[in-house]
């Protein structure tokens, strides 16, 4: 048997080999190119849908707990607005609450469950005539002053915190330098709270302050628990 | 034989297309359904969450109305009954599911409200002694459209959810009914609902108002204001914050805000101003004829009201009351409330 090894003659000049090398090599870095930009564009929009929606959850948080307020009162440095809530619930701890609770929380025992332990159940309640009018009360102490709970909204570092009667809820997280900007206004016969939310996107093109000027989401919110006067 | 090696010039340029194809396809599912997911939670989510809110206000709104027939009545069932309410237990009614919104394939709407009216009694003192006043329950339920899952921005950190622990959806089963039963934690349940669902719940508490005259001023006649070019006004105060003092322009008082109820009504056309009112007007049908003064609050020309009759104060009078001791004083009776006041929470 015989082997034999035909040589192909066939190739490319120097030439043909240059050209192709750049044409290949401008078309691998316009992909590239097109690659890390479709990634930037996307990390962009991404940043921008994931902060607006931490804006929405901000403002319907705070909208929900200014609502149901008797009272509201912000302050600029530092940021923060205090909501004093009815306390519609019987908690532990509560003088109408039937059962001891224990520990940190405080949780009540086990197999405290209605009828029998009302702690988690809705109250009456109290309606009496004041100097202000007819006023509502749900909960109130021995001496016959009404029991609240208290909601605080406050920034630390990036990050904006509610606090319910001491337990602390992250309710927004973003390193895009979320600003709110809260401002409770009392008229004469009610209260509400102007509340303006801005961040700063990642593409920029008309200048960091129009541009967070451009992402602002108002909100305002009438407090339906304060009334004065009958 | 003869065994021919063949070489080959192809490249590798499907292989490095495709590796393209690949990358750019990639990118762009996540950027799908990135924008998809989120969408979803910030366009379906948020609409059902605050249309369920809308439906609980309506039904709240709905119960109110009717509450507002109850003022004087002593049996709330002579009003409620015949207007389609349902008697459950005890002084409790009910009505619904009112629904309403974009129709569903089953013909039904894609919000409704289930409402409960509470009569319960308060001590209010005297007058009167005691008047009922009324609780509305109001649940409203949305229909939620959109991707039955939950959004990618949830979770705060390792504990906390932040969507999840703000707007509660009902995917499969009604979390409200498996955690709280009735609202009371009465016989808690799972059980599945039809469509991924939203409910709120609010609270209103109406209880009835005693005052007679609801402005500073109400004239049923014809109404000439005081101090025509002598700095006559009309403001208002609070006697619990001591003497009058006039704080009606000092914004930075902190009697501002009860110096501006200062609010004149007018039950005829005819109204001529003198100095300043700082507060409301309203007149049936009139055109304002100011003299010197400006008007501080909101004017409504097509306000018509009638005064009810006044009935004599309560409090035992010197020359009426006179006895020796001891002796039962039968003052007379109290007046009637004139209207409910909503006091409106939302509950969850």
């Amino acid at each position: 048997m015989k082997l034999s090894q035909i040589n192909n003659t066939k190739g490319f000049t120097l030439g043909e080999t240059m050209v192709a090398m750049g044409i290949a090599s401008f078309m691998l870095l316009a992909i590239i190119t097109a690659s890390i930009a479709l990634q930037k564009s996307f990390n962009a929009v991404d940043n921008y849908f994931a902060t607006q929606i931490q804006q929405i959850r901000i403002i319907e948080y705070l909208n929900r707990d200014v609502k149901r307020s008797y009272a509201v009162t912000s302050t600029a440095s530092p940021q923060k607005v205090t909501c004093t809530i009815p306390n519609y619930i019987i908690q532990c701890g509560d003088p109408d609450a039937n059962a001891t609770c224990t520990g940190t929380p405080p949780m009540p025992p086990s197999g405290c469950t209605p009828p029998g332990c009302n702690i988690g159940t809705r109250r009456n309640p109290t309606v009496k005539l004041s100097a202000n009018g007819v006023s509502v009360d749900y909960a109130l102490d021995a001496g016959g002053s009404p029991i609240t709970t208290t909601v605080d909204y406050s920034i630390s570092n990036q990050s904006i915190m509610r606090t319910e009667n001491g337990h602390l809820t992250t309710i927004a997280s973003s390193t895009d330098n979320l600003l709110p900007s809260w401002l409770d206004v009392d008229v004469s016969n009610t209260e509400y709270l102007s509340t303006s939310i801005t961040f700063l996107p990642i593409f920029i093109s008309g200048g960091a302050t129009a541009e967070r000027s451009g992402t602002t989401l108002f909100a305002t919110a009438y407090l339906r628990n304060l009334r004065r006067g009958n | 034989m003869k065994m021919q090696l063949e070489r080959t010039n192809t490249g590798s340029t499907i292989l490095c297309a495709l590796c393209t194809i690949l990358i750019i396809s990639v990118i762009g599912a996540n950027v799908l359904l990135n924008c998809t997911t989120r969408y979803n939670v910030s366009s379906k989510q948020v609409k059902g969450w605050k249309e369920a809110l809308y439906a609980a206000e309506g039904g709240g709104d709905i119960a109110f109305s009717e509450v507002r027939k109850l003022v004087g009545v002593i049996d709330p069932s002579t009003v409620l009954l015949p207007d389609g309410w349902t008697k459950t237990s005890g002084s409790s009614y009910s009505n619904g599911p009112y629904t309403f919104g974009q129709k569903l394939a089953d013909g039904t709407g894609s919000l409704s409200a289930q409402v409960t009216v509470d009569q319960l009694a308060a001590t209010l003192g005297t007058p009167p002694s005691s008047w009922p006043y009324f609780r509305i329950r109001s649940k409203g339920t949305a229909t939620l459209f959109g991707l039955p899952r939950v959004g990618m921005d949830d979770r705060m950190d390792n504990l906390t959810k932040a969507d999840s622990l703000l707007r509660k959806i009902d995917f499969k089963y009604d979390h409200f009914k498996a955690k709280y039963g009735d609202g009371d934690g009465n016989s808690p349940t799972i059980s599945p609902v039809s469509f991924p669902q939203v409910t709120r719940r609010t609270e209103t508490i109406a209880v009835p108002q005693f005052l007679t005259f609801t402005a500073a001023l109400e004239a049923t006649g014809s109404f000439y204001g005081p101090g025509t070019g002598k700095g006559g006004l009309i403001d208002s105060y609070d006697s619990k914050n001591g003497p009058y003092t006039f704080v009606a322009t000092n914004s930075s008082s902190p009697y501002y805000g009860d110096s501006r109820n200062g609010n004149v009504s007018v039950a005829t056309s005819v109204f001529q101003g003198g100095g300043n009112i700082y507060g409301n007007v309203t007149t049936n049908g009139g055109t304002l004829n100011l003299k010197n003064g400006q008007i501080y609050g909101t004017i409504d020309n097509n306000v018509p009201f009638t005064v009810a009759p006044v009935a004599n104060p309560w409090s035992p009078t010197a020359s009426g009351w006179t006895s020796t001791s001891p002796a039962t004083i039968t003052p007379p009776a109290p007046p009637c409330p004139k209207q409910m006041l909503p006091n409106m929470s939302i509950l969850r």
